[in-house]
């Protein structure tokens, strides 16, 4: 019996050394992929985030500039006749801001907390520390609020402010 | 063995995937400019509100040009702590108001806002 010498093909240890390199190169890659995709998860959400606090922070803005008789002003809950006669009143319950009754935010996987402060003569915060004990002009209250978002593990707050007149 | 095989030699694969990898690194970090500029827009939504703010307080004083003093100090938001400084340039008539947002110990403010304060009073 003739034995050939060589077979055309290749050996076991070269299949064995050309499956090794490729599935160091491709965890390499696959962990590049996935890091890649993480990435653009967390940006997502957290876009999503800042739009709505976006959305929040303008709709308050927008709605206590136009404040003209305030009835009521409480850390989460705040009620006024605007400019139009219309009566506003936003509340704070179970982490979902209410503008007149209806959530601010359509997405019920976003929590919302908001918290009002307001500066006025003769109200509980006189003058507003940080070195500007000066006296405030009569009428103006200057409304400050912090209103955070929160998605599960990423959250995002705000701090603003709007004085408001009263015409009386 | 017969002659010289044609294909690769395992040391021209290695050459050649090491290159390939040293060429791809770079291109990784395009991934984190993402990140980065996020922050940066997050970080530009909380300083522009805190200017307001500040610049809210200064609007609703009733007090003289000379009685604005300058004044730093320092605000928690957003788990990070940013300073905000009220600057008044007393040397000019009407008085010049800036106030500039940093964050943490950055030397460049985020964010910059300017205003004038006239000598009046309100009723």
């Amino acid at each position: 019996m003739a034995v050939k010498k060589s077979i055309a093909g290749i050996t076991l240890i070269e299949m064995l050394l050309a499956i090794s390199i490729f599935s160091v190169i491709s965890v390499a890659i696959y962990s590049v992929f996935r890091s890649g995709i993480k990435i653009y998860r967390v940006t997502q959400k957290n876009l999503k985030l800042q739009e709505n606090l976006d959305k929040i922070v303008n709709t308050v803005v927008s709605d206590l500039q136009q404040c003209r008789q305030m009835l009521k002003l409480a850390p989460s809950e705040v009620s006024f006749w605007d400019s139009k006669g219309q009566k506003i009143t936003y509340t704070l319950a179970d982490n979902i801001i209410y503008r007149n009754g209806i959530a601010v935010l359509e997405e019920g996987c976003l929590k919302a907390d908001i918290k009002f402060v307001y500066f006025s003569q003769g109200n509980p915060v006189d003058n507003y520390g940080e070195n500007l004990n000066k006296k405030q002009r009569d009428g103006i209250t200057l409304i400050e609020f912090i209103i955070s978002i929160t998605d599960g593990s990423q959250s995002l707050e705000i701090s603003s402010a709007v004085n408001i007149r009263l015409s009386d | 063995m017969s002659k010289k095989e044609e294909g690769f030699t395992l040391v021209e694969v290695l050459i050649a995937s090491a290159i390939l990898a040293i060429a791809l690194i770079p291109m990784l970090s395009v991934l984190n400019i993402n990140l980065k500029w996020m922050t940066h827009t997050k970080d530009m939504r909380v300083a522009a509100n805190l200017a307001r703010l500040e610049m809210e307080k200064v609007k609703s004083l009733n007090c003289k040009e000379d009685e604005i003093e300058s004044a730093v100090y320092e605000k928690t938001v957003n788990k990070t702590v940013w300073k905000i400084e009220r600057e008044a340039d007393s040397s000019t008539d009407p008085v010049e108001i800036w106030i500039n947002i940093y964050k943490k110990d950055a030397t460049k403010p985020s964010v910059t806002l300017f205003t004038l304060k006239e000598n009046l009073t309100w009723p």
